[in-house]
């Protein structure tokens, strides 16, 4: 992840000024957030089934070490391999390393976001592999050289003009290829069907791993999260370390959330459960798997008070839901996980330091927990971020004097309320029909963009006690 | 990283922290009322499931009347080559004859690890139009069909070519996934591959404009067929 050196605030101004990333995001976050209620009303008992995928994901973590032995012996037993890499350097050499120890040329990859924040592809890239994404929507971004905006539709932000002039670009497409979505994707498919047949090695991520029996569970719904883990005969999976269920009939129960709230499906169209490489009576699948569990910061996120954000199943639900992503999209966080959960993610993945505007972009309005599967408490882990990053910078000069003047008058009640109608009288004088319309030195930030309300003629006090005093008298 | 480092460090930093709601016993399955469902709601909840996904369903009769079905939709296909599981795990004796008289090919689908052969056969397999399979279970609730890899029973049957026909006896169907897991346990696993299939192929990442047959199959028939 580079830290990009236009500001957080640039790229949110730019994302707001589009009108075409505007429409996008409406049509998607809408259609996605109707369609997860829709969804959620055909589930029996879904609240209770929420909270149970809650207490799963709890009960799983508190005991991640046991259950990560637990399913690195299940997936050796079945006759896989498992690395442990502490960090992403460490998983993307141990992978690179595999390819060319393989003598590994073309790779297939299906959509994987922890992928994304090893830059895995890079990595692979350098060391003179072709690697191709398979996901529709991560294939036009790796044709745009641009990364993912959305945890579940990676090319939110691009409207279907815009895939056609990438597709005539790149792909030399003709006006019959490109005459309708339907064609546009044929077009897709047949260019990647044929790298999935000369492919050497496949590279997926893990949506769940199965402690008791060693299984990878891997949700597409194109099918070439299948396609990626069947034709080649070499299949990577990177998985990050807090994504394990203990049983089956966990994953049953995450299954069922994951693609109602991601989706508004009940199921994804393909739930692919694998369990070691191809047995050797079977007649396809990969004959190696590679299973490379991450940590890369995870362990340090597990050991803080923001832990609770490691029960997320990555459905993102939150983003849909969240007003702030709602209007500047992914791509203006900055960061490989956007929108709520990415605000609590990164700067815990990645150190505060880099990271504190993400925190802030947040009304709090608390939509995000009420529509997370598992309720994660996000409102409370962004403020928790707020108070460090508080905590860690020097508040400016302003802002502190500004307050000891503040307690020193909030503290003189006979202060307070005469600075009050002080203030009030004032602005009343600068105000425009009740509005300021700009504020002086750090407090323009507020004017810059919409107007300030001048003080009522009466205090909240003031009126309390006149009503008080009408309450009082006999009616 | 070596293992024990790698779980050692993630030891003492959980015991650092409270993890919300977490308990000390693993919360245990997931109970619902359990409700008594005939055979005919669950061939009518997971056709009404499927066909709303643009699955095709039909219910035939007999044996006899499924082994008609198929060789209708291959001949909708003009198909005379297939890539079909092994005629045990098809369930529907007669089926191997009737192809034979119709003159479809079944392909090898054995694919070996490497060697020319390997690209040979994947080249060859790549041109057919149509798969055929059974499948372990049928989940009504979801519309989705459960299919376990093993000797005779390939992946790519129900994945390379753009047309999935599935046979699923009336017995195996199963109100709920909970249900399908809860009769096979872990044995749902002995297979390296148990793939949940519901409907066909799909894609909406460029507008929300829906795309069938992206990557793996555009259509998708079962056929549902009584045991005797």
């Amino acid at each position: 992840m580079t830290i990009p050196n236009v500001t957080f605030y640039d790229r949110v101004g730019e994302a707001l000024h589009s009108p075409q990333l505007q429409q996008s995001l409406n049509l998607v976050t809408d259609r996605f957030v109707t369609g997860r209620r829709a969804a959620l009303d055909t589930l029996p008992q879904a609240e209770a089934v929420r909270d149970h995928a809650r207490r799963i994901r709890a009960y799983t973590l508190a005991h991640l070490d046991r259950y990560l032995a637990r399913f690195a012996a299940a997936v050796e037993k079945n006759g896989g391999h498992v690395y442990w890499a502490a960090d992403a350097a460490e998983a993307n050499r141990y992978i690179t390393n595999l390819a060319h120890e393989r003598n590994v040329k073309n790779i297939v990859k299906s959509k994987s976001m922890v992928s994304e924040e090893l830059h895995l592809n890079q990595a692979l890239e350098q060391a003179g592999m072709q690697v191709r994404e398979t996901d529709l929507g991560e294939f036009i971004i790796q044709l745009a050289g641009e990364t993912p905006s959305h945890i579940i539709v990676p090319v939110i932000h691009k409207n279907r003009q815009q895939v056609a002039d990438l597709f005539r670009a790149k792909l030399n497409a003709t006006d019959d290829d490109l005459a309708d979505v339907p064609r546009m994707t044929a077009l897709a498919r047949r260019l990647m069907r044929a790298d999935f047949l000369q492919a050497d090695m496949g590279i997926s991520g893990v949506n769940f791993g199965v402690a008791e029996t060693g299984s990878i569970c891997l949700v597409t719904n194109e099918g070439n999260g299948r396609l990626t883990t069947t034709l080649p005969p070499l299949h990577v999976a990177v998985m990050g370390m807090e994504r394990l269920v203990p049983t089956l009939p966990d994953l049953g129960i995450m299954l069922q959330l994951l693609a109602r709230h991601a989706t508004g499906q009940k199921l994804s169209v393909y739930s692919n459960i694998i369990t070691g490489p191809r047995h050797p009576t079977e007649p396809d699948g990969p004959t190696e798997l590679h299973v490379v569990i991450v940590d890369n910061g995870r362990s340090s996120l597990l050991g803080s008070d923001q832990a609770e954000i490691l029960y997320c199943i990555r459905c993102g639900a939150c983003l849909n839901a969240c007003p702030v992503y709602r209007h500047i999209g992914g791509h203006a966080y900055g960061s490989v996980y956007p929108g709520p959960i990415g605000s609590v993610v990164t700067p815990g993945l990645r150190g505060l330091t880099d990271w504190t505007d993400l925190p802030h972009a947040s009304s709090l309005c608390g939509a995000c927990r009420e529509v997370c599967p598992v309720r994660i408490n996000i409102p409370r882990m962004l403020l928790n971020w707020r108070d460090q990053s508080v905590r860690q910078e020097p508040t400016p000069a302003w802002l502190r004097w500004g307050l000891r003047l503040y307690r020193f008058a909030a503290l003189r009640p006979a202060l307070f309320h005469g600075g009050g109608q002080f203030a009030a009288w004032g602005m009343r004088l600068l105000a425009r029909r009740g509005w300021l319309t700009r504020l002086p030195g750090p407090l323009s930030g507020w004017t810059d963009h919409r107007h300030f309300p001048a003080l009522a003629p009466q205090s909240f006090s003031q009126r309390w006690q006149a009503e008080r005093g009408k309450k009082a008298k006999p009616s | 990283m070596k293992q024990a480092d790698f779980l050692a460090r993630i030891k003492s930093q959980r015991q650092k922290t409270c993890l919300p709601d977490a308990a000390v016993e693993h919360p245990g399955r997931f109970t619902e009322p359990v409700v008594e469902v005939s055979t005919a709601d669950l061939v009518e909840r997971f056709s009404r499931e499927l066909t709303a996904l643009s699955g095709q369903v039909y219910q035939a009769d007999s044996r006899q009347n499924a082994i008609e079905q198929v060789l209708q939709i291959l001949q909708q296909h003009r198909a005379d080559r297939l890539l079909a599981w092994d005629a045990a795990d098809l369930n529907l004796p007669g089926l191997d004859a009737a192809l034979q008289n119709a003159s479809i090919n079944i392909e090898p689908d054995e694919i070996p690890a490497d060697g020319s052969i390997r690209a040979e056969r994947l080249e060859r397999l790549a041109g057919v139009t149509v798969g055929l399979t059974g499948a372990q279970g049928g989940l009504a609730d979801t519309g989705s069909l459960a299919l376990s890899s093993g000797a005779g029973r390939g992946r790519l049957a129900s994945l390379l070519p753009p047309v999935h026909i599935a046979l699923l006896p009336r017995t195996r169907l199963y109100p709920t996934l909970a249900d399908f897991l809860a009769a096979y346990g872990d044995s749902a696993v002995e297979g390296s591959n148990l793939v949940l299939i519901t409907g066909p192929s799909r894609t909406a990442d460029i507008e929300m404009t829906l795309s069938l047959g992206v990557h793996g199959p555009g259509e998708l028939h079962v056929i549902i067929f009584p045991e005797k």
